[in-house]
C-alpha cells in the first residue's frame, strides 16, 4: 500500500488523544482493534491513523510485529485510551522456536513459527462477530482454517465484491472494508453471509491447538494438563509446534517430493484440513498408543509411496521428522521413538527384484538403499568413487553387493554436510570470503572422494559451521568498555569491509563475545570488541595474511570502489575497458579495479566533484575544453583518462 | 472640562501592568450582553432537548438512519470591536465556571474561523481542531474525504463531550476568500445542522451576511439575529450607550486604575464627542481609553486627560482606516479637533436634557 503522502507523523510528544474510543476487548488482535476505533473516526486508512500516533509505516499490516520502540508502543496507547500493557500484550515479540533457528513469534506467550501469522489478510468469522464485533488474534493464524469458537469456516474475501478482505481501509470487523457507499461508509456487513462449520464430532482435540495458544492462561494450562504422556511433558510450544508439524506431513503426505516437505509457502500453510488437525490432536491427547495407531495407519499406505525408500515409503514424511528443523529435539526424539516401537513390532517390508542369494554381511543396492534411506543413484555413485567395496553377489553372482555397514558410516557423513548457500545464511556474509576462512581452518570441507555426491557448489562439514557459530556466542568477560561490532567495523574506514578478516579475528583471537547470547542473535550485530585499538591492529594483521584468491569482488564491490553502477561497471566490461575474472557471476580482481580506478574516472564522479545532476554537462563541459572520454560508447555514464583532466579536477 | 496633573515621579512597569490588568478586568454588564447570554442559554436548552428527541426517536427504531429533527443557527453580527468575542466569552465562561459541570464536557465550544477557510473540509477541520482531536490533521490533509463522515465523527465527539452549541467566530473569515464560497459553505453549515450534530451560533461582522441568505433552507434554521451593531441615534441607544461610558469610568476610579475620574459624560458636548469617537460602539470606547491609559501611564501619570482620549483616538484611528461617508477609504470626522457633530448633539440633547441634567 502507498503512505498518504500528504499525512505528516506526528513527533511522539506530539501525540493527542482520540476523544471517543472503545477499549480493547480480550483475546482481541492488535489491528483489529485499532481499525475498530479507527472506523469511529474520520482517519479511516490504517496508515495515517498510526501517524497521529508519531508511527510511520507502510506495512501496518506488520505492526504487531515490528513496533518495538517502547514510546512508540506508549503514543500508540495514549492515542486510543488505553495502557501501554494492553498493546504490549497484542505484540507478536520476534523470538526463535526452541531449540531450533526457525524464527518464531511470542503469540499469547506461547512461541510460534513466525510464517504461521497471516499479516495482509483479514479473516472473519461472521457468526462469532454476532456475538461480539471484535476481530479474535487467532484468526490471524494461517493453519486454522475455522473458528474455535463457533467452528465456523473464516470467511477471507467479500462475498459481494470477491476481493480479500485487508487491513489498509480502517473499518469495523463485521464490515467489508471494500464496498464503501457514496460517502465512504462500509455497507457490506459480513455478518449476513455465515460460512458452513467443521463437521466434527471431537470437537475436543479440533480445538486442542487453538486453546493452546488462548490469551488465558488457565485455558493454556487447562490444554496442556488434559494431554496424556508422553506428550504431556513438552511446553504449548513445543506440542502446537508438534502438532503442526506432523498435520502438515500428514496432509501433505503424497503430494511433494518428500525431502522439502519442511520448507513451505507460507499460502500452503493455510490450507491444513480441520480434520488433519482433529486426528493429530487426537492421538496426542490420547498418548503413547494412539500415536502409534496414528503411524500404523501411516504405514497402511506405503504402496501409494512409490519411488522412496527406508522410512519415507512406510511413514510418509513422518519419516523424516528428524529433519524437521521446527520441532524441538525431544518433540523428534518422541516421534522417532514411537516409529521405532512401530517398526520393532513389525519390521520393514523389502523389496527385491528377484530372488537373491544374500552372503552373510552384504546386500544389493535395494536393499541398502532400504536401510540407509538414500536413493540407489547415490548408492551407485559411492561405489563408482570407491567409497564402497563392491562384491559380486545374487542368485547368478552378477548382483553388486555392499556392506551396509559401509553405507550407513557414508550416509551419516553426507548428511553432515551443508551447502555454501546454507553456510551464507548462518554466518550471514558472502560466500567470497569461505575459501579464506576455509584457509584460516574456520571452515572444513568434507573429504574429497565425497565431494561427487553432494550437490552441487561448495559444501562444508556441519561439526565445523557448529563450531564457529559457537565460538561466535562466546559470552563476553569484560563488557566495561565494550562497543558493537556494527560500530567497531566502521573504525576500519574500509569498503568493502573485509568480513573474512573481521570473522576471522573475532572466532581466533580471545576477548570477543555476545553479552547475550541467543538462538536468535546475529554476529554481525551482537558481537562485542572490546579493545577497538587491538581490533584494528588484529584485522590488519590478518589482511595481510590475505591470500590473493579472496581478493575477488562481484560486481556490487566493483561499482562501490568506481563510484558507479553495477549496470556500467558490465557495459565497461563489454567495451574491453574492464577486466573480468573468467566464469559467472561476474567477478573481479580487486587490485585491478582499483588501478582502474587510479588511471580511470567516471562521468558520474565527476558530476558529483562538479556539483551537477547531469552527466551529460559533464561531458558537455570536457568536450568545450577537449577533453574527450577514453572509451567511447559505453552508455551515459562516459570513462575519462585522469591524466586528461588534472587542470579540471583541482 | 480638561483635567491635567503629572506625578513627580514616573512609574515603574510593575505599576502600569498592574494598573492595566485592573483595566482588563473590568467587566460591565450591558443589555446586549444579558441578550446573547439569554438567547445562548435558550439555545442550548432547546437543542439538548431535541437531540435527546432525536436519539429517543433512534434508539425506538433500532438506532436505524432516520430523518433528524434540524436544529438551529443563531447569527450575532456587528462591526469589529463591537465586544461580540468579548461577550461570547464572558457567557461561556459563565458556563464554564458552573461547579457541578464535569471536567470533560464542553457544553459550548467556541471555534474561531481562520482566514484560510476556503472549503467545508477546513470548517470541519477546525472544529475538530477546537475539540483537540488528533483526526483534524487527516481531515485536512488525507486522501480519503467525506464530508457526512466527518459529520459522523464530530457527532460523535460532540455526543461525548454533550457539545449543543458551537460558537464559529470572525465567521466572515468563510468568505474572505470570496463571495462565491457562500453557496457552498452555507451548504457546509446546514448539513451540520440538518444533521443533529448542534445548534451553531455564528459570529462576525456584517460582511458574513451573504453567508445567511444565499441559501433559503439555511435562512429557515436560522432564530433571531442578535445585533451588536453600533448605537444608533434614538432615545434608548444613547441612554445605554451613555450609562456604559460612565460605568465604565466610575469602575475605573474604584477599581483605583486612575486616580480621578475624566469626566467622559460630564455634559452633553463630552457624551458626544465619546460617542462621534467610537461611532457609537462601545468596544472601541474601552479600547482607546485603554490606549490612552497606556499613554498616561507611561507618561508617569495616574490619571487620564482629554489630550491623552484624543491622541489615543488618532493612533487608533491611524491604525484602522474605516469608510467615509462616500463609501470609499478614507478617516471618520476627528471630533477632537472640529467638535462633535451637531446631529449627535442634537440627539444627545434630546435624549437626555440639559447639562444639568446629565450631571445630576
Amino acid at each position: 500500500m502507498l503512505l498518504d503522502p500528504h499525512v505528516i507523523t506526528v513527533s511522539l510528544e506530539k501525540v493527542k488523544p482520540f476523544i471517543v474510543t472503545e477499549k480493547p476487548a480480550p483475546g482481541e488482535s492488535l489491528l483489529g482493534f485499532i481499525s475498530r476505533n479507527l472506523s469511529q473516526t474520520a482517519t479511516r486508512r490504517l496508515g495515517p491513523g498510526l501517524a497521529l500516533a508519531g508511527i510511520g509505516t507502510l506495512r501496518p499490516e506488520s505492526l504487531p510485529r515490528t513496533l518495538e520502540d517502547p514510546r512508540q508502543v506508549a503514543s500508540l496507547a495514549k492515542l486510543f485510551n488505553t495502557t501501554a500493557d494492553e498493546i504490549e500484550a497484542r505484540l507478536y515479540r520476534t523470538t526463535a522456536l526452541a531449540g531450533s533457528n526457525t524464527v518464531a513469534i511470542s503469540f499469547n506467550q506461547v512461541r510460534i513459527r513466525a510464517g504461521f501469522r497471516e499479516g495482509r489478510i483479514r479473516r472473519v468469522s461472521p457468526i462469532a462477530l454476532r456475538s461480539s464485533a471484535v476481530h479474535r488474534s487467532l484468526w490471524e493464524l494461517r493453519p486454522f482454517t475455522f473458528d474455535p469458537e463457533t467452528l465456523e469456516h473464516l470467511l477471507d474475501t467479500c462475498p459481494v465484491c470477491s476481493r480479500k478482505l485487508n487491513w489498509i481501509r480502517a473499518s469495523e470487523p463485521q464490515m467489508c472494508n471494500h464496498c464503501l457507499d457514496e460517502d465512504l461508509r462500509p455497507i457490506i456487513d459480513l455478518r449476513d453471509f455465515p460460512q458452513s462449520l467443521v463437521e466434527a464430532d471431537d470437537v475436543e482435540a479440533l480445538t486442542l491447538a487453538p486453546r493452546l495458544l488462548s490469551h488465558v492462561p488457565s485455558v493454556r494450562s487447562d490444554a496442556r494438563a488434559s494431554i496424556s504422556a508422553p506428550w504431556c511433558d513438552l511446553s504449548e510450544s513445543e506440542l502446537f509446534e508438534t502438532i503442526m508439524s506432523i498435520s502438515f506431513s500428514l496432509s501433505h503426505d503424497h503430494a511433494h517430493r518428500m525431502g522439502v516437505e519442511w520448507r513451505r509457502k507460507s499460502t500452503e500453510l493455510g490450507s491444513l484440513s480441520p480434520m488433519t488437525l482433529c486426528r493429530v490432536s487426537r492421538s496426542i491427547l490420547d498418548g503413547g498408543k494412539a500415536f502409534d495407531a496414528l503411524l500404523e495407519e501411516l504405514r497402511s499406505g506405503r504402496a501409494t509411496r512409490k519411488g522412496h525408500y527406508g522410512q519415507f515409503v512406510e511413514f510418509g514424511q513422518m519419516g523424516g521428522v528428524r529433519k524437521n528443523p521446527h520441532m524441538s529435539s525431544a518433540a523428534k526424539a518422541m516421534v522417532y521413538d514411537a516409529i521405532s516401537r512401530v517398526l520393532a513390532s513389525r519390521p520393514m517390508e523389502r523389496r527385491f527384484r528377484g530372488p537373491q542369494q544374500r552372503s552373510e554381511d552384504s546386500v544389493d543396492f535395494v536393499e541398502a538403499s532400504l536401510i540407509a534411506g538414500i536413493s540407489r543413484q547415490c548408492i551407485k555413485k559411492m561405489a563408482s568413487a570407491q567409497l564402497l567395496e563392491v562384491k559380486r553377489g545374487g542368485h547368478r553372482g552378477l548382483t553388486r553387493c555392499v556392506k551396509p555397514t559401509d553405507v550407513l558410516a557414508i550416509a551419516a557423513e553426507l548428511n553432515a554436510t551443508i551447502p555454501d548457500f546454507e553456510v551464507e545464511r548462518q554466518l550471514g556474509i558472502d560466500r567470497l570470503h569461505f575459501s579464506f576462512l576455509e584457509s584460516a581452518g574456520l571452515l572444513i570441507r568434507p573429504r574429497v572422494k565425497l565431494r561427487p555426491l553432494l550437490p552441487a557448489g561448495t559444501n562444508y562439514t556441519a561439526a565445523s559451521i557448529e563450531a564457529l557459530l559457537a565460538r561466535l556466542r562466546y559470552p563476553l568477560e569484560n563488557d566495561g568498555k565494550a562497543v558493537p561490532i556494527n560500530e567497531a567495523v566502521l573504525t576500519l574506514c574500509m569498503d568493502p569491509l573485509p568480513w573474512s578478516a573481521i570473522l576471522t579475528v573475532i572466532a581466533t583471537k580471545p576477548g570477543y563475545g555476545m553479552k547475550l547470547a541467543e538462538a536468535s542473535s546475529d554476529w554481525r550485530t551482537d558481537i562485542f570488541v572490546p579493545d577497538i585499538a587491538r581490533f584494528k591492529l588484529e584485522v590488519a594483521e590478518v589482511i595481510d595474511d590475505l591470500p590473493p584468491t579472496t581478493r575477488v569482488v562481484t560486481a556490487v564491490g566493483a561499482a562501490e570502489i568506481l563510484g558507479t553502477t553495477v549496470n556500467f561497471v558490465g557495459r565497461a566490461v563489454k567495451r574491453g575497458a574492464l577486466g573480468k575474472l573468467p566464469g559467472r557471476p561476474a567477478r573481479f580482481d580487486q587490485q585491478s579495479i582499483i588501478s582502474f580506478r587510479a588511471q580511470y574516472i567516471y562521468g558520474s564522479e565527476l558530476a558529483r566533484h562538479f556539483g551537477v545532476s547531469n552527466t551529460n554537462t559533464v561531458h558537455r563541459r570536457l568536450t568545450v575544453r577537449g577533453i574527450l572520454p577514453a572509451f567511447s560508447c559505453v552508455g551515459r555514464d562516459l570513462i575519462y583518462a585522469r591524466e586528461g583532466l588534472p587542470g579540471v579536477l583541482n | 472640562m480638561l483635567h491635567t496633573q503629572i506625578s513627580s515621579m514616573s512609574l515603574n512597569k510593575g505599576v502600569i501592568q498592574a494598573r492595566l490588568d485592573k483595566f482588563d478586568a473590568i467587566f460591565i454588564e450591558h443589555p446586549r450582553l444579558v441578550a446573547l447570554r439569554e438567547e445562548i442559554d435558550s439555545l442550548m436548552i432547546q437543542t439538548k432537548s431535541r437531540i435527546a428527541k432525536n436519539e429517543r426517536r433512534r434508539a425506538a427504531v433500532g438506532n436505524r438512519p432516520i430523518k433528524l429533527d434540524e436544529l438551529w443557527l443563531t447569527p450575532v453580527l456587528g462591526p469589529s470591536g463591537s465586544g461580540k468575542s468579548f461577550s461570547l466569552s464572558s457567557v461561556v465562561d459563565t458556563i464554564y465556571g458552573d461547579p457541578n459541570l464535569p471536567p470533560d464536557e464542553i457544553p459550548v465550544l467556541v471555534v474561531t474561523l481562520r482566514s484560510s477557510s476556503r472549503s467545508p473540509r477546513h470548517v470541519q477541520a477546525q472544529i475538530l481542531e477546537a475539540f483537540e482531536a488528533p483526526q483534524a490533521e487527516t481531515v485536512l490533509r488525507g486522501r480519503d474525504y467525506s464530508e457526512a463522515m466527518v459529520n459522523d465523527d464530530i457527532r460523535a465527539i460532540a455526543r461525548h463531550r454533550k457539545t449543543s452549541v458551537v460558537v464559529l467566530d470572525e465567521v466572515h473569515n468563510l468568505l474572505a476568500n470570496g463571495l462565491g464560497l457562500a453557496p457552498k459553505m452555507a451548504k457546509a453549515l446546514k448539513s451540520l445542522v440538518n444533521d443533529g450534530i448542534f445548534s451553531i451560533v455564528l459570529s462576525g461582522t456584517q460582511e458574513a451576511m451573504p453567508l445567511l441568505t444565499c441559501d433559503a433552507e439555511l435562512q429557515s434554521r436560522q432564530k433571531e439575529l442578535v445585533d451588536f451593531g453600533a448605537f444608533r441615534l434614538n432615545s434608548d441607544d444613547l441612554q445605554y450607550f451613555v450609562n456604559f461610558v460612565a460605568f465604565l469610568e466610575a469602575e475605573m476610579v474604584k477599581e483605583k486604575v486612575i486616580d480621578a475620574p475624566i469626566g467622559l459624560t460630564n455634559d452633553i458636548e463630552a457624551c458626544a464627542t465619546v460617542y462621534d469617537m467610537a461611532e457609537g460602539v462601545i468596544g472601541i470606547v474601552s479600547r482607546i481609553v485603554r490606549l490612552a491609559l497606556e499613554r498616561a501611564l507611561r507618561g508617569g501619570k495616574t490619571m487620564i486627560t482629554w489630550e491623552d482620549i484624543g491622541n489615543a483616538y488618532r493612533a487608533w484611528q491611524m491604525a484602522s482606516p474605516t469608510k467615509g461617508p462616500d463609501g470609499k477609504s478614507g478617516k471618520n470626522r476627528d471630533p477632537f479637533l472640529k467638535g462633535p457633530d451637531h446631529r449627535t448633539l442634537d440627539a444627545m440633547a434630546r435624549s437626555l436634557g440639559t447639562n444639568q441634567e446629565v450631571a445630576a
